[in-house]
């Protein structure tokens, strides 16, 4: 402790610590646990809804994810292959060497702090 | 999920057990905790809010976020320090929420001039509800937790320089305060 010794010092502590709540221990308990399980209830239906509402969010967008899907496997391969040879060309090792360069150099600051 | 102990078996479990089944979910453990750490988290609260009811509200808002959080407690020791973070947190977010300035010597305001108040009944009480709630969060994290300024400094956010400032010229005022009672009701 770094405070200086005085009168004060002893009458903070003794205040603090003669110091009593005013309501009961176990009211107090109660009222915290009640106060808990209503939390504990919405945080159920929260969950509930939002699983809910996920699934329905799914079920509406099926049609699009289906589509989707189909397009990118009839495409992948082509994108693939124009993807690759433009990252053999000077512009696309540049850039993967620089994103490798930024990822290295990210490493090391997340290491030093 | 129910708890494994009989309330009487929980009642005389080592802290350290009590709090170790709670973290497992054992929701009588967990009643024993909130009965064991009240009277310290409502006194804490008590002190640095100056009113009762709201006290006892801001220490329920504790266990309620002890509760949706230790699931994720690593270390049964620190329990204590991290329900003690969550005490301060939670008094700073209820300052921020009801936008009162922390800083300041005083509670310019509440405390007008308090020497000349004499036919008041100012006791300690009373003066340390004058102070500033930055100050008066940093003597009693001081002298009812016992911390040490860095500890303070850490917990609460605030510069080191400034918790010594803040725990100085809180007792300063304190003092200068009571002497100006002493001296006027005599």
């Amino acid at each position: 402790m770094n405070q200086p010794a005085d009168d004060l010092d002893t009458l903070l502590r003794e205040h603090f610590a003669n110091a009593r709540p005013p309501l009961a221990a176990q009211r107090f308990v109660e009222q915290t646990l009640e106060r808990i399980a209503v939390a504990r209830r919405r945080a159920t239906w929260i969950r509930r809804l939002t699983q809910a509402a996920a699934l329905a969010a799914l079920i509406l967008v099926s049609p699009w994810l289906i589509r989707g899907s189909t397009l990118l496997s009839e495409n992948l391969d082509v994108w693939l292959t124009v993807g690759t040879q433009w990252l053999l060309t000077p512009a696309g090792t540049a850039l993967v060497v620089g994103c490798a360069g930024l990822a290295a150099l990210g490493a090391m600051v997340r290491r030093w702090r | 999920m129910q708890s494994r102990l009989s309330a009487a078996a929980l009642g005389q479990a080592a802290d350290s057990m009590i709090i170790a089944l709670a973290c497992a979910g054992d929701e009588g453990a967990f009643t024993e905790l909130v009965r064991r750490r009240q009277a310290r988290v409502r006194k804490f609260m008590y002190h640095v809010c100056r009113d009762r009811g709201l006290g006892d509200d801001l220490a329920q808002q504790v266990f309620i976020s002890v509760w949706q959080s230790l699931g994720r407690l690593r270390a049964v020791d620190a329990f204590d320090g991290w329900l003690k973070r969550i005490m301060v947190t939670t008094w700073l977010e209820e300052l921020r929420r009801r936008r009162i300035p922390t800083t300041g010597e005083v509670d310019a305001e509440q405390a007008g001039a308090y020497g000349e108040r004499t036919a008041e009944k100012l006791d300690l009480d009373a003066a340390l509800g004058h102070l500033a709630p930055d100050v008066r969060l940093c003597i009693v994290l001081s002298y009812n937790e016992g911390m040490a300024h860095p500890e303070i400094a850490t917990l609460t956010g605030l510069p080191l320089g400034t918790v010594k400032s803040h725990i100085a010229r809180g007792a300063a005022k304190l003092r200068e305060w009571l002497a100006a009672y002493d001296g006027g009701g005599r």
